[in-house]
């Protein structure tokens, strides 16, 4: 404690602190708070060349009709399929090529998938999995399909497989290194052996040691990673259904449209999401403090 | 600290001043200017254009092409951003709810309800095409050329082309097209996931001309009609439903753009494909994308004729350059070459009868279509633009109505 | 046995990307059903070298803005992280940090739209580039969190006491115990400005054509091959570095 207060007030002397959290405000708070003061001003028709003045009609717009409630509910079980699938390829892949990945091939493959960005992931694969995609060319010259029609649909469609799969893919890598670098420094090799010297088998160290171990540390990880495929963009831009738009492509699409009365809908929209990332994280912050 | 601080500050004051200090700038008053003081004006600036940039081929014209000759002859430096109607009303109208005093962009490819909505925003420079000495050219006795959906264009946007709706087919897999709108829903529920509309421009391009085949062809005509429009669209839209089952993808899913139709027509996915250029499949086949088997045609009663315009931004920061640069756009030269199917296969707006005699021949002589309808036979199937707000009203319906109803 | 398999089908899946856009940037003419394309061409590659290409430019501004970016964001990251670290309401200050860093991206650029335009940024590089600082920047004041233990804050202050400078200090005690710390955040928020698309777009107006820009323009006019190049020239630099140094992506938690 003394030393806190030593070296608080060494700093009012410097001074130099007050501009640097000042410069903090600006460059990470300012925008947000100040976007979403617009925001709401715009979506409330206090501004913008078309407004005349205040009215709640964008907002009723934007809730009476669903849209916006069905968009997040979308995106909602995108995210979450898209995070469950992941958690649970990358928990098998770290646990069942533990070595590999401390030492062989996989310890620097693993490493390749983090260098595709959402725009390329959503690219490739919308060219492997499309109608005529290489995966329907190599059913048709597996003879699986004897003709394009027959292939399935798995991009641009309804439940989001392909917007989901992209997620996947793009997780997988990044959460199968961060449970085996959780594993590795959490000692779980030392711990699987005290255990099994204490007679428990494999699979109950597995099913009740590693995986609610490496699922606890990796917990705030999982939450950020579930709060970005939420607001995921690129990738249902590309191979996403339109009758079912992710709350961000929703937005651009009513800030982008030809009806420019529109536009307030879009503000609207894109505050109410604002608002309920930042409650979402606003409740889960705690947790993610412990292991920032 | 403290050195580091005022650096980014100063950085920060820095460029809100780079894009302040422009607007001083005094421009050439080009209203009065002759023409040789508005080429010297232009000369050794830069014009920033947004356009679509959806065809590999179009973006060759102007990256191969117009940028060098406008490099060379004018020594203007033409820069180009990608972006489609909806892109520059909503940069338009940013830019006027901030007060900007000088545009981003100089000249803008438009038309029709783009063009509506930038002179609602009172976002057009202009009258200027009378300043243009290739305005002298231009056929503007055609009313497909002189109306921009039913609107006058008064001098606001200079034509740049002109095309018809076609639908496109492939012949190794439909042995008889549908001649008509009619036979068109008899085709599709008979040949079920080989049809779709784009829900874009040439998509609602499409649709509109439904419309006006199921209203009648002067019905629509004229300043938009709230009632005629919904007794007619009440119709169109259950036609469609009813067909939606039978849509590529069982109708869940539209494409997004052109070109990804194009893909999915190229790869043999769907049967049909649409442009807004009749002349686009002679093209697209020299370019290989397009199967050898594909056609062109207009069905009956008829499909949209327009035209598209180039159109200049109230703040733009170099008017004297961007009519330089649409003048060189609208000249013989520059409209014969795109005229050319190996090249684009635009339309010509130049009236042929008022060109120099050297020009009237080489127009008579462009290369001939080949699987594009003949322009001279499609012109009695041509319908006229209807005012914009059809269009605007056909996006947002065709999303209510048809993509969000399950 | 089935480790290997299963091992050797992992592989192919992680190589599967790069081969596939390899053998489209070089291909032409792709129909179905055949897997392969029907003819192959050097020009897409060709066309980068020779100059003048959409692609290079993208590429040099994609590096311009990748830099930028992650030098001021590390920079400014490590400094102000102390600062917050020594804050009264330090976690206060940490919630403010996680704001622009859950957002999406792209709807922050809705929000914050205009004040670009007000200023003259959008559509300017240097626009983009404090849009994307803005991503990155609050990214390196929670990275740096971990940094700045009571250890380390103490050793500082002994320097201090001991007579050294602030500069001094800074340069020789605080800057080489972070080092490994710094060359993984340069290399995180270079990453964040190489892959941005959504704000990139928004603020930069479509002039602003970065790599990721481009492979959007490429899809959207259905020309695959150069999309592929385009893709493989974002994801070849960052490959190689990881592999020359896997080390930049954890710190082993």
């Amino acid at each position: 404690m003394t030393i806190l207060e030593h070296r608080l007030s060494t700093r009012t002397k410097h001074g130099s602190g007050v501009y640097l959290r000042l410069l903090f405000l600006l460059l990470a708070a300012a925008p947000v708070a100040g976007g979403l003061l617009y925001g709401l001003a715009y979506s409330f028709g206090l501004t913008g060349a078309l407004s005349s003045g205040f009215t709640l009609q964008h907002w009723q717009q934007v809730l009476a009709s669903g849209v916006l409630l069905q968009s997040l509910a979308y995106s909602l079980y995108i995210a979450f399929a898209a995070i469950t699938l992941a958690t649970a390829s990358s928990l098998f892949l770290s646990l069942y090529f533990q070595k590999s990945l401390r030492t062989g091939l996989l310890s620097y493959l693993l490493y390749l998938p983090l260098t595709i960005p959402a725009v390329v992931m959503g690219f490739l694969v919308f060219q492997l999995f499309t109608k005529s995609g290489l995966v329907s060319r190599m059913s048709y010259g597996l003879s699986w399909i004897s003709e394009l029609q027959q292939f399935p649909d798995l991009v641009h469609d309804s439940i989001g497989f392909g917007i989901i799969l992209a997620h996947t893919l793009m997780a997988v890598p990044f959460l199968t290194l961060l449970f085996h670098a959780i594993y590795r420094e959490q000692n779980l090799g030392q711990l699987q052996q005290v255990s099994e010297n204490l007679g428990a088998g494999k699979v109950y160290f597995v099913r009740h040691i590693a995986v609610p171990m490496l699922l606890k540390t990796a917990a705030p990880n999982l939450l950020l990673y579930f709060i970005f495929i939420l607001g995921a963009y690129e990738v249902p831009l590309l191979i996403g259904s339109q009758q079912h738009p992710m709350v961000s492509v929703l937005a651009v699409q009513k800030f982008q449209r030809f009806n420019l009365l529109d536009i307030p809908q879009g503000y609207a929209i894109s505050v109410a999401f604002t608002l309920f990332v930042l409650l979402l994280l606003t409740i889960s912050f705690k947790k993610l403090q412990r292991h920032a | 600290m403290k050195h580091l601080y005022i650096l980014i500050l100063g950085l920060l004051l820095l460029c809100s001043a780079c894009g302040n200090n422009l607007e001083q700038e005094a421009q050439l008053n080009v209203q009065q200017a002759d023409w040789q003081s508005i080429e010297q004006a232009a000369k050794s600036t830069t014009v920033q254009m947004m356009m679509w940039q959806g065809d590999p081929l179009i973006n060759q014209y102007m990256q191969t092409y117009v940028q060098p000759q406008l490099k060379e002859q004018y020594g203007i430096t033409l820069e180009i951003s990608s972006g489609q109607g909806k892109d520059i009303v909503g940069l338009a109208l940013g830019e006027k709810e901030t007060g900007k005093k000088t545009s981003e962009i100089d000249v803008i490819w438009i038309n029709g309800e783009t063009f509506y909505q930038l002179r609602q925003l009172d976002a057009l420079y202009g009258p200027f095409t009378e300043l243009l000495p290739n305005n002298k050219y231009v056929n503007w006795q055609n009313p497909f050329i002189a109306r921009d959906f039913q609107q006058p264009v008064e001098g606001m946007e200079a034509p740049w082309g002109n095309v018809q709706l076609a639908f496109i087919y492939n012949a190794d897999k439909v042995q008889s097209p549908p001649a008509s709108f009619d036979e068109l829903e008899k085709y599709v529920k008979a040949n079920p996931g080989t049809f779709t509309i784009p829900n874009e421009f040439t998509g609602m391009t499409l649709l509109k001309s439904w419309l006006i085949a199921l209203a009648g062809k002067d019905e629509l005509a004229g300043d938009f009609d709230e009632a005629k429009y919904n007794k007619s669209s009440k119709q169109l839209w259950q036609k469609i439903n009813a067909l939606k089952p039978y849509f590529w993808k069982q109708g869940q899913t539209f494409p997004e753009t052109l070109a990804q139709l194009h893909q999915l027509y190229a790869n043999g996915e769907v049967h049909f494909t649409f442009s807004n250029n009749d002349s686009e499949v002679d093209n697209k086949i020299l370019q290989g994308v397009f199967p050898e088997s594909s056609r062109a045609y207009v069905p009956k009663p008829g499909t949209i004729q327009n035209s598209h315009y180039l159109g200049i931004m109230k703040q733009s920061g170099n008017i004297a350059g961007a009519l330089v640069v649409i003048n060189f756009l609208q000249s013989p030269e520059a409209q014969y070459r795109k005229a050319s199917p190996e090249v684009w296969g635009d339309g010509s707006v130049l009236a042929t009868e008022k060109l120099p005699a050297e020009w009237q021949q080489k127009f008579q002589n462009i290369p001939a279509r080949r699987h594009a309808p003949d322009r001279n036979s499609i012109q009695g199937r041509a319908f006229e633009e209807l005012a914009p707000e059809y269009m605007i009203r056909l996006y947002d319906d065709f999303r209510t109505q048809v993509i969000n109803q399950n | 046995m089935l480790r290997k398999s299963l091992t050797a089908i992992l592989a192919s899946a992680i190589l599967l990307p790069f081969l596939f856009f390899a053998v489209l940037s070089v291909g032409q003419a792709w129909f179905y059903p055949s897997v392969m394309p029907q003819r192959f061409t050097l020009a897409n590659w060709q066309q980068l070298w020779s100059g003048q290409s959409e692609l290079q430019f993208g590429l040099v501004r994609s590096l311009i803005l990748g830099l930028g970016v992650a030098i001021l964001s590390t920079l400014l990251g490590f400094i102000i992280s102390k600062e917050i670290a020594l804050a009264k309401y330090k976690n206060r200050w940490l919630l403010l940090a996680y704001w622009p860093f859950v957002l999406s991206p792209v709807v922050l650029a809705i929000l914050v739209q205009r004040f670009f335009l007000l200023t003259g940024m959008s559509g300017e590089l240097i626009g983009v580039l404090l849009g994307q600082l803005i991503l990155a920047f609050p990214f390196t004041v929670i990275f740096f969190q971990s940094f700045w233990s009571p250890e380390v804050l103490q050793l500082g202050q002994q320097s201090q006491t001991l007579g050294a400078s602030a500069v001094y200090t800074l340069r020789y005690v605080l800057l080489p115990l972070a080092k490994p710390l710094l060359l993984i955040c340069f290399f995180q928020t270079f990453l964040i400005s190489w892959f941005e698309y959504g704000l990139t777009q928004f603020i930069g107006l479509g002039k602003v054509k970065t790599l990721t820009i481009l492979v959007f323009k490429y899809v959207n006019e259905a020309n695959i091959f150069h999309a592929a190049l385009a893709s493989l020239l974002i994801m070849l630099p960052p490959a190689l570095l990881l592999w020359a140094n896997k080390k930049f992506v954890f710190r082993g938690i």
